[in-house]
């Protein structure tokens, strides 16, 4: 295929219009949380998911496609929450909107001075460096009291009156569509020349030296678009809470956004947001009950990861069976027999979260519960652990009984399995499985849809183009 | 008037010293076991905190008796360093580095709660041993005690200790042989491993001691990890990654800098440091005195 039509083909790519689809279907949400009236915390935390999303996929340009590690890449969030915040507190007549976009551009600039710097060295020179220049901006926001108002932060910051709307849905909206847009952008600069030239260089620096690229060009270049989306994250984070504060520079924050990109799968376009949800969920768990194990929590996460998932979640899921291929297996069949090997790890992964947290968030009922009656429809009395064993034998007699039809009655089963895996989200919800549980389950669940009818979404969008977040899997697998 | 400039001079001068003093000893540590094993240690700060609060712990066990932990706590912060080299960092030694990096890192996080969970959240303080708590008068100006003579000497003799060890005994030699080229060490039949561990050992000894020789010096806190981390971090990246002679070079620079920096402009002291870093790096990549290697890690 010539590259041009490569090009093209890569903006019909089903994930990416799935992903805008979802976001667009998303717009509603605030209604449906509002009318079905839940709490206003979810609008809050789906409108901070979003922002991370954001920051998460900006930093992955980084570190996913030119393998370059920031270990301070929250200095830009910093600084586009101080920009835009600063803009917004000292200028009278300052606009809105102005200051929003003074934010990326903060970011971009203070990219272009600080990755002035640190894409002179590579590997762990940089991230020493982006870790130290990270740190000088943290300083300067603690420190300068006279013009960033120290560890006081900044307060009071003036916003446009739409965003005070009560039930958070207006700046909920807002962010969607902010996002939206620049996952676009984003996406647009990681499948352009640009973006697979700054691949090229992460797979070979010397290589793509000799044939005429500028190395140290293209870097910078990547510094400063990640520094400037970071930006934007930061300055929709300050407008979220009205403040802003040195923490947003802080280490901590970096981590976070690490943490998001390794654990979604780094060389993947769309890990980083499968990450953010994930651990802002976890976040939302954990600190709502051991506050103090958080850090604890996320570093043995990255342990983990490190040593068993390397890829991160959608990196393990676009994973090809090369192995399994045999000509005599029909396609679908084939399919299936790796659809099997992953859903198991899921089912039991998705199993053993549910239970951590549910320990986690009820400590005292890891048995039973005091009002325990053996009946079955009261399941939600049964302590954590003997539902967590009946749901994982229920959930694993009925997905063994599937698989083994699949191959003869595919079509049916096909549609069993998509109704089983919607049971399993259901019941989770009946049972009030905490919520990280529920973002698993969910998961899975948007995983099984995924692997189940990508060939009818290939097929809708007219040719079996592979997704561009695939191919750089496979890049990496090789 | 003249007179009291110079005065001020001195004092910043020494004081320069005794912060040059306390980040080369942790220091030290990171630089050697980078040189020879090849691996960042993120977690050689908290190897450093770990160190800290054994003192604390040993000195409320023993009702203030200081000088054993200062031997002690390091031997304790060794154990935990050989645990950590054997089940974490094994696996890891063929791995890009950044694998390494972002593993230890992931330790930093672990060992930076587990001591909230140990030691609580708050701020802790180990009391000064007897007879150092005062000041003393040098040439005129009050310098305390305690930084006089424990801190300058402690540093001074890990310097020369340093040197010697690996300069004239034969297991010195063989680790700085390790630093030039690790295959061929194994090669010519050195256990490798034992190796490793050992100078792994020797590392973590040196960032409890440090942690050790520090902690009555100021607050310990959770989180003090990831201050000091930074700070050698630029001190060993300054003097040149793996070099022992740079690593003391950069803590020199880096406290006289930052002593001095105090006097002009108290707000944005920590500033130049970074400045100077930068400066470093853009006219000589590797540090003021490291090997001319370019690519690799």
């Amino acid at each position: 295929m010539e590259p041009l039509s490569q090009a093209r083909a890569a903006y019909r790519d089903p994930v990416l219009w799935c992903f805008l689809a979802v976001m667009a279907l998303m717009f509603w949400v605030p209604e449906l949380i509002i009318y079905m009236g839940w709490a206003d915390f979810w609008i809050i935390f789906l409108t901070e998911v979003f922002i991370w999303s954001l920051f998460a996929v900006a930093f992955n340009l980084l570190m996913g496609y030119g393998g370059l590690i920031s270990f301070g890449q929250a200095a830009y969030l910093g600084i586009g929450g101080y920009t835009a915040g600063l803009l917004l507190k000292y200028i009278v007549w300052m606009n809105f909107y102005v200051a929003l976009i003074a934010a990326p551009i903060g970011g971009a600039l203070a990219a272009l001075v600080i990755g002035y710097f640190c894409i002179r060295r590579t590997h762990i020179y940089f991230a020493i460096l982006t870790l130290a220049f990270g740190h000088i901006v943290y300083l300067i926001a603690f420190k300068w009291y006279d013009f960033t108002g120290g560890d006081n932060g900044l307060i009071g910051i003036p916003v446009p009156d739409w965003v005070k709307d009560p039930t958070f849905a207006n700046y909920y909206k807002f962010v969607l569509v902010i996002t939206m847009i620049a996952v676009y952008l984003l996406w647009r600069i990681v499948n352009s020349p640009f973006g697979k030239t700054l691949t090229a260089i992460r797979e070979n620096e010397v290589r793509a030296d000799f044939v005429g690229v500028d190395v140290q060009r293209f870097k910078l270049y990547a510094f400063m678009i990640a520094g400037a989306f970071s930006g934007l994250a930061g300055a929709l984070i300050m407008i979220n809470e009205r403040s802003v504060y040195p923490d947003l520079a802080h280490w901590t924050q970096s981590t976070q956004v690490l943490l998001m990109s390794l654990l979604g799968g780094v060389y993947t376009f769309f890990g980083p947001v499968v990450g953010a949800f994930l651990l802002l969920t976890l976040d939302a768990d954990i600190t709502q009950n051991y506050p103090e194990i958080w850090q604890l929590f996320l570093g043995g996460i990255l342990v983990l990861i490190l040593f068993g998932l390397p890829g991160g979640i959608v990196g393990f899921i676009q994973e090809r069976d090369e192995t399994s291929a045999d000509d005599q297996v029909t396609k679908m069949n084939k399919l299936i027999a790796q659809f099997s090997r992953k859903t198991w790890y899921f089912f039991i992964g998705a199993v053993v979260f549910t239970a951590f947290f549910a320990i986690l968030q009820a400590p005292d009922s890891w048995w039973i519960s005091e009002d325990w009656d053996f009946e079955l429809l009261s399941l939600v009395t049964w302590g954590i652990i003997p539902r967590t064993v009946l749901q994982a034998v229920v959930g694993a007699a009925l997905l063994w009984w599937l698989l083994r039809g699949v191959r003869s009655y595919q079509l049916l089963f096909r549609w069993l399995l998509l109704a089983f895996t919607v049971l399993s989200l259901v019941l989770q919800m009946y049972l009030e499985t905490p919520l990280s549980g529920l973002a698993i389950v969910f998961l899975w669940n948007i995983y099984c849809f995924y692997v189940l009818f990508q060939d009818d979404i290939r097929q809708a969008f007219s040719d079996g183009v592979p997704a561009a977040a695939e191919d750089a899997a496979r890049e990496a697998a090789d | 008037m003249a007179d009291f400039m110079t005065n001020v001079f001195f004092v910043q001068l020494v004081n320069g010293l005794f912060i040059a003093a306390g980040i080369y000893l942790v220091a030290s540590g990171l630089s050697l076991v980078f040189g020879v094993l090849g691996i960042l240690n993120f977690a050689h700060g908290s190897l450093y905190m770990y160190g800290a609060f054994f003192v604390f712990t040993y000195v409320g066990f023993t009702a203030g008796d200081f000088w054993p932990a200062l031997f002690i706590a390091p031997l304790a912060v060794v154990v935990l360093g050989i645990v950590m080299e054997i089940i974490f960092l094994r696996p890891i030694y063929k791995a890009d580095p950044l694998y390494q990096l972002l593993l230890t890192y992931g330790l930093v996080l672990i060992f930076g709660d587990l001591v909230k969970l140990i030691w609580g959240a708050e701020n802790q303080s180990v009391a000064r041993p007897e007879g150092f708590e005062g000041t003393v008068t040098i040439a005129g100006s009050l310098f305390p005690s305690y930084q006089i003579f424990v801190l300058l000497p402690a540093g001074f003799l890990t310097l020369i200790g340093l040197y010697l060890f690996l300069n004239r005994t034969a297991v010195g030699r063989t680790v700085r042989a390790a630093t030039q080229d690790r295959e061929m060490i194994g090669a010519l039949g050195v256990n490798v491993r034992l190796l490793y561990t050992g100078v792994f050992a020797i590392g973590a000894f040196l960032g409890g001691l440090g942690g050790a020789v520090l902690a009555p010096m100021g607050a310990l806190y959770p989180g003090m990890d990831f201050d000091v981390i930074i700070e050698i971090f630029l001190v060993v990246v300054l003097g040149g990654l793996g070099s022992m002679a740079g690593t003391a070079l950069g803590a020199l620079i880096y406290g006289e800098l930052k002593s001095f920096g105090i006097l002009f402009v108290p707000e944005l002291e920590s500033v130049f440091i970074y400045v100077l870093m930068a400066v470093v790096l853009v006219a000589r990549p590797q540090g003021l005195l490291g090997k001319k290697v370019e690519g690799g890690h």
